[in-house]
């Protein structure tokens, strides 16, 4: 679906960003990417919809190399981008006409465009706001527009641009279990984050650090036994009082059963007790 | 509040539903009629006009009176001006103030134009949502030769849209960088020159990331300023025709006054 | 001396079709020296509340007096820092020093004295006095976020009070924000955190308030937050109710990992014990 291959990226002011990365990325799969801030993993995003173009190495999505000017649309339109500030990636004046830019973009018949926006903001839960103007829009209620914004192109990948880092702990699980049931639906999911525990819906999770890729594999591997300096993040509560169980023995040290969330853990003790 | 200065209010009437081009048409026909109208003959007759759409478009007169209120204070100037500065016959004089005949005529009839000029724009812009606005300019400029100068239509009506977009986020973070600055003590009345420059500075280093951000949004959703199509169907109906109608109407009418 | 609110309400828009009451009698008290966190959702008039502290916003009925003086005098803006959401955007200076004096020299503090004071604020805040001549704008997001706090403890407040510190930083600056307010707070300064994010902040505070629809509906002690309410509530202590209803001899107002971890150990040693007899 995505294949990156031993790609490079300075920023202008000539920092190295990525550093000789190559990364496959599968259809159907929820990859997460964290790490530290500053380890590329934004800039490695951006490569992924042609927003940023490699100095080096190549990216291809779905067959299509996005060095080609010509199959940038279509990349965009196959890979689409959700972003952190929910405020500042609404490009209407009222919900609608913000989920109806997209589809404008392609070209699209009236009657298409209305039946997809109709459909994306049922996706997301938001069609009583149709007519709303961003304005009147709670941070959560702007990025659901966001993410119906981006169905309306019919995607086969999303990704995801540290999206949930603006919202209140309410809206981040309404945003997390839509993106859940995207993956569901067969959506491969890219979903960038500094909250681990956000992860436990993955299933691969890749570290970066200075540009490189360090950790790639399924979380609970990763999270069970590596130095969470490495994630630019404290462990979860739940998870680091799990490893501490693991470490004294009183719950089974073995990475593929190990908890990731408070329901894990829970089931974990009730059969050690 | 700011927020209802010249509004869109949703609704459902005739003038809610006619062709965004009709009414922009309409506007630019009904402006020409107002700066030609002399009399007062002419003015009641436009004063007339306004009432009928206004009872048309089922929208509280209050609401128009809102959107002239912010500028009562240049009304005023501009009435004064020529009231005190048109020769002709004295009718009254304070000192060396002289009020003439002429100038109270004119005085009244050129604050009048200004004032029947933004109420129509009111009842445009109250009746049409900012994107119909923009998308039937788009189509009324779509003619015309801008490709040599580099843009399209698209591209015209994209940046009006945005501007209208930007103006109440502009206006929301000036009132947060305002409350933080007092916050840190400013006193804007005894010290302007420092208060416009801890508000100002911020507010455009803001907005350029802002810019920034929501260009990198349009860029990934497939932006292209040609092949473009719209949500909104524009169509003419009986109902813009029968307006045109009107126009040809009100023009001969007034011309022949 | 402390933050007195008695009977305050506050309608946005009043006499308008777009009236909207966001405070409703509320009455409240915080103490010198106190760590209270004001908690509640998204329009719940915790924003409104604390803008009446600094005298942003002033009482429609009611009254907030800070260390006796009424929060309308224009003096109490020190007494009372207010640090924004999002501060890291009202920075303006060209220097990280001309930022950070702009308080204090509102409030008249001129010279050596101003100097102290802007290099005594940025150590607080934990920069260190070398940033100082630094542009604010090459700084990171979560540098730039801890100059505005400096910038509000230049004027050295008796209260200082944060709306959503945290909301949108990373995980790192977020635990090195935290560590900052709790070491403020040991140093004497009172602190006002209003959050939505109230777990975060469970562990340090004293106090515990929540706001629902502009009314006060919880306002006691972290233990007695966690014993009474049922949300939001960190994860350590639902695993802990969690484990209570599975048959753990477990506390239910456990806020720490250290607690949770010791009780857990104890849960299970009884356990094991009671099955050996």
């Amino acid at each position: 679906m995505i294949h990156i291959k031993d790609i490079s990226y300075r920023y202008p002011d000539n920092t190295l960003a990525i550093d000789s990365l190559s990364l496959n990325i599968n259809k159907g799969e929820f990859v997460a990417i964290a790490g530290k801030n500053g380890c590329g993993k934004s800039t490695l995003l951006r490569h992924m919809n042609g927003l940023l173009l490699p100095c080096q190495g190549s990216v291809v999505v779905n067959g299509m190399d996005t060095s080609d000017p010509s199959s940038l649309m279509d990349i965009r339109r196959t890979a689409g981008m959700v972003f952190q500030d929910p405020g500042s990636q609404f490009i209407g004046m009222t919900v609608e006409e913000d989920v109806a830019f997209g589809p404008e973009n392609l070209g699209l018949s009236q009657r298409e465009i209305n039946e997809r926006v109709d459909l994306s903001l049922q996706n997301v839960g938001m069609e009583g706001y149709r007519y709303h103007t961003p304005r009147s829009l709670s941070g959560g209620q702007k990025q659901k527009v966001a993410l119906a914004s981006v169905l309306a192109m019919k995607p086969d990948i999303i990704l995801f641009d540290e999206v949930t880092s603006m919202l209140d702990p309410c809206s981040r699980k309404d945003i997390l279990s839509l993106i859940e049931n995207l993956h569901e639906n067969g959506t491969t999911v890219v979903y960038v984050t500094h909250h681990l525990e956000e992860l436990v819906h993955a299933d691969r999770l890749v570290v970066m650090e200075n540009g490189r890729i360090v950790h790639d594999g399924h979380p609970r591997e990763i999270l069970s036994r590596n130095d969470p300096e490495q994630f630019g993040s404290d462990l979860p509560p739940v998870i680091e009082l799990a490893r501490r169980l693991a470490d004294s023995g009183l719950i089974p040290a073995d990475p593929s059963s190990f908890p990731l969330s408070r329901a894990e853990l829970r089931e974990v003790l009730c059969r050690s007790k | 509040m700011n927020d209802l200065f010249m509004s869109f209010v949703p609704g459902d009437s005739v003038l809610h539903r006619l062709d965004p081009r009709t009414k922009i048409i309409g506007l630019m026909l009904v402006s020409f009629c107002i700066l030609d109208a002399s009399s007062f003959a002419d003015m009641f007759f436009i004063a007339l006009v306004f009432t009928v759409l206004v009872l048309s478009c089922r929208l509280p007169l209050g609401h128009f009176v809102r959107s002239v209120r912010p500028m009562l204070f240049f009304f005023a100037i501009l009435f004064l001006m020529q009231l005190f500065f048109t020769e002709g016959r004295e009718v009254w004089h304070f000192s060396s103030l002289s009020v003439t005949y002429e100038g109270l005529l004119l005085g009244t009839t050129i604050t009048l134009r200004f004032v029947f000029l933004l109420l129509f724009a009111a009842l445009i812009t109250a009746t049409t949502s900012p994107s119909r606005i923009t998308s039937g300019i788009e189509r009324l400029l779509r003619p015309l030769p801008l490709r040599y100068v580099g843009i399209t239509s698209h591209d015209m009506a994209m940046m009006m849209s945005l501007s209208i977009y930007f103006v109440p986020m502009f206006y929301d973070s000036f009132t947060s960088l305002r409350e933080a600055q007092i916050s840190r003590g400013l006193d804007i009345r005894k010290e302007p020159v420092k208060a416009i420059f801890s508000i100002v500075v911020p507010l455009v280093s803001g907005s350029v990331r802002r810019v920034e951000e929501v260009a990198l949004a349009m860029e990934s959703r497939c932006y292209q300023s040609t092949g473009r199509s719209s949500m909104h169907e524009m169509k003419f109906t009986g109902k813009d025709h029968v307006s045109f109608a009107m126009f040809v109407f009100l023009i001969l009418f007034l011309t022949v006054l | 001396m402390s933050i007195e609110v008695k009977d305050l309400s506050f309608c946005y828009n009043r006499g308008t079709s777009l009236e909207k009451r966001a405070l409703d009698n509320v009455s409240l008290s915080i103490g010198k020296g106190e760590f209270v966190l004001i908690g509640g959702e998204i329009g719940s008039g915790k924003s409104t509340l604390v803008r009446h502290f600094n005298g942003i916003l002033k009482p429609q009925s009611g009254s907030v007096t800070v260390s006796g003086m009424a929060s309308t005098d224009r003096d109490v803006r020190h007494k009372a820092g207010l640090l924004m959401q999002y501060p890291q955007k009202q920075l303006f200076g060209r220097t990280v020093f001309e930022d950070v004096s702009f308080g204090p020299s509102n409030f008249g503090i001129k010279g050596d004295a101003l100097e102290q004071r802007v290099a005594d604020a940025l150590e607080q805040a934990g920069l260190g006095r070398d940033i100082g001549s630094l542009s604010p704008f090459s700084l990171s997001g979560g540098q730039m976020r801890l100059v505005a706090l400096a910038g509000v403890l230049a004027m050295q407040p008796e209260y200082l009070i944060l709306d959503e510190p945290t909301s949108g930083l990373d995980p790192e600056n977020r635990s090195s924000l935290l560590a900052t307010l709790k070491e403020l707070h040991l140093s004497g300064i009172s602190v006002v955190v209003v959050s939505h994010q109230v777990c975060e902040f469970l562990p340090l505070a004293d106090k515990v308030i929540l706001l629902d629809n502009g009314w006060v509906s919880f306002n006691g002690t972290p233990v007695e937050y966690v014993r009474s309410v049922s949300s939001p509530l960190p994860e350590i202590t639902l695993l802990m109710k969690d484990l209570i209803r599975e048959g753990f001899d477990v506390r239910d107002d456990i806020l720490s990992i250290d607690d949770a971890f010791e009780e857990i150990v104890n849960a299970l040693e009884k356990r094991g014990a009671g099955q050996d007899e």
